[in-house]
């Protein structure tokens, strides 16, 4: 059964739309929603936990399909969003009871030493915490009730790299136990290219592609050269550029250049960027 | 549900440091002056159970202002929990402000301060105004939002003020009409049961709109 | 066990495990029937992707260095001495290859490569 799957999901707003979303997440792996600002991450997550009707098509999470009555489902579910969304007057133990209160499966004991490890106060009120401690015991919550799948909304935006490498650690260890998943939405593609099994590009409400990390990072390759080697490139060998007054650096398709031409690796925020440039030309 | 309910508790136990100031003070002012014969007596009052029991609209308020409505969804909750744990915390707050009144006319009318006719007068009164304010209230908020709110307390408020003022000219009339043996006691069940089928009807009410609403 | 992760390098990540696996085992490091990490322990102890881990293993079992038990793990095949010769043979060709590709770059004939060889043996002797 994949975590995740997604058929020609669809969802218009005023001035957007999220266009025929395929996507699978595979059982036990880690899944990296990379997209700028608006692209559509966030609409996609909330179709997803049900917040929202999708317009057009079907998804289903953890083998239920997607729609207002997905209670079942939640007890297996973890979830951050971006703002985390607890209430501002609640201490992080009063959310720990609250929490406790709504899952089945709550661990107090887990949930505490989450909150130990992190750091986070665990009285004081919600609204006083930085944006780092809401966003870690945000995490503590998704974590502490064995959750299958974790969605995540942009997990690390405002943390520091620290914090951050210590919730990227967090999230590897949450799935050694390989009936875990991740859907981990983000625009600090560094800190997936790490993490993740599977990378999703999402541009404009449109998905880019969706494949495993290590093909892309095999498939493509940074090509340094002049503009007259760009220009005998083969045709549809170039998938982006970056032009400088001294050089050229092409986005390009590993097979469709000349054996023995230097290529350097591209990294997954390369990537991306020179890929949504050249859709933006 | 019950998680639902006890994150509202915590609000409202918060919330309540302020309001229970002013009950403490409606309370007493309602002690110490002629209770039931001047504006004083049933103002304080009244005014204590309906903003008691709309303080569920503020808690509303703070959910949308947070995001914790959007949060409460991704957690195994539904959404006529989410109205259900409103409507109960409602029912604590005017409750427990309620209870407090009607305690305090207990003891007055015990006191000979008040009569008895007057104790069940005011204390159904108090009931009513506490029930049907959120019962109008709250299907409006969970189906238009919180924004609205403030317009529709505000429209509670008129009406709480005419209400007041209406009370005022039927309990000078109530006086000087001999009812027969039993209208007394039907109106008075009545009083009663009509604003809690209200409130029970605002909550099937709210679930169906909120259940619809996109957020 | 040791393994080195290059990010930098040009490499694929799942072809370093393999290759730095498979000369612990020629060399013996890593002893014969010995338990190897699981795919996911060792792709989270890594912090790489379980699918890359997956890759090197599947590779290594597919040219028999190391073998599956269901349900308990993957061990290090016991020495095969067709395949280390194999293995050995693989590298001498490479090594010959740029050898003589080297000569080539300075002109030298095969008279001169032999007599090359020549002095080297008799250095290693």
């Amino acid at each position: 059964m994949n975590a995740i799957e997604t058929r020609g999901l669809t969802k218009h707003y005023g001035d957007f739309t999220l266009d025929n979303l395929n996507l699978t997440l595979p059982s036990g792996c880690i899944m990296g929603l990379v997209g700028e600002n608006g692209a559509g991450k966030t609409t996609a997550i909330r179709l997803l936990l049900g917040l929202t009707r999708p317009d057009g098509g079907s998804a289903t999470v953890l083998g239920a399909p997607v729609g207002p009555d997905m209670r079942a489902v939640k007890e297996d579910l973890g979830v951050v969003l971006d703002d985390v969304g607890y209430p501002a007057g609640l201490t992080a133990r009063q959310m720990g009871k609250v929490l406790a209160a709504a899952y089945e499966n709550w661990d107090t004991g887990l949930y505490e030493s989450y909150l130990r490890d992190m750091n986070v106060p665990t009285d004081k009120k919600f609204s006083e915490l930085s944006r780092g401690n809401k966003m870690k015991l945000g995490i503590a919550g998704a974590l502490s009730h064995r959750a299958k799948l974790l969605i995540l909304d942009e997990p690390t935006g405002g943390l520091d790299p620290v914090v951050r490498d210590e919730v990227v650690d967090i999230f590897g260890q949450f799935t050694r136990d390989p009936a875990c998943s991740i859907l981990i939405s983000s625009h600090i593609v560094s800190d997936l290219e790490r993490l993740c099994d599977y990378i999703a590009f999402l541009h404009k409400g449109k998905l880019l592609l969706c494949e495993e990390k290590d093909r892309l990072l095999e498939e493509y390759g940074v090509l340094q050269c002049d503009r007259a080697a760009l220009e005998a490139l083969a045709p549809g060998a170039v998938l982006g550029k970056r032009l400088t007054p001294y050089s050229v650096e092409a986005l390009v398709r590993r097979d469709a250049v000349p054996a023995g031409a230097e290529l350097r690796p591209v990294t997954i925020e390369e990537l991306f960027v020179l890929l949504v440039k050249e859709d933006m030309r | 549900m019950k998680a639902l309910f006890l994150a509202d508790l915590y609000q409202l136990r918060i919330n309540f440091k302020f309001y229970g100031v002013f009950v403490v003070v409606a309370v007493a002012i309602t002690a110490f002056s002629g209770a039931g014969e001047d504006n004083l007596g049933i103002f304080f009052p009244m005014y204590a159970v309906f903003m008691c029991s709309m303080m569920s609209m503020s808690l509303l308020q703070l959910d949308e202002a947070s995001r914790w409505n959007v949060c409460a969804q991704t957690l195994p909750c539904t959404r006529r929990d989410q109205v259900t744990g409103k409507y109960a915390v409602t029912l604590v707050s005017f409750g427990v402000t309620w209870g407090l009144f009607a305690l305090l006319y207990a003891v007055l009318a015990a006191l000979g301060r008040m009569t008895w006719q007057m104790m069940a007068v005011q204390t159904i009164l108090l009931l009513v105004m506490g029930l049907l304010a959120p019962a109008v209230s709250l299907p409006t908020l969970f189906r238009w939002g919180s924004a609205k709110g403030r317009v529709i307390y505000i429209g509670m408020v008129i009406l709480l003020a005419a209400g007041v003022g209406g009370t005022l000219a039927g309990l000078a009339r109530l006086d000087h009409i001999d009812l027969p043996e039993l209208t007394a006691p039907l109106l008075a069940v009545l009083a009663v049961a009509v604003p809690i089928a209200l409130f029970i009807g605002s909550w099937a009410l709210s679930v169906r709109w909120y259940e619809k609403r996109e957020l | 066990m040791t393994i080195f992760i290059d990010n930098k390098s040009g490499l694929p990540i799942y072809e370093q495990i393999y290759d730095q696996l498979k000369s612990q085992i020629i060399s013996g490091a890593l002893g014969e029937d010995e338990l190897l990490p699981s795919i996911r322990n060792l792709a989270k102890d890594l912090r790489i992707s379980v699918i890359t881990t997956k890759r090197a293993y599947d590779e290594l079992e597919r040219e028999g260095f190391i073998y599956t038990v269901a349900g308990k793990g993957c061990f290090v095949a016991p020495k095969n001495t067709e395949l280390l010769r194999e293995e050995h043979l693989k590298q001498i060709e490479s090594h010959l290859a740029e050898a003589l590709r080297l000569a080539a770059a300075c002109g030298l004939t095969r008279k001169d490569i032999l007599e090359l060889l020549d002095i080297i043996e008799g250095d290693v002797r």
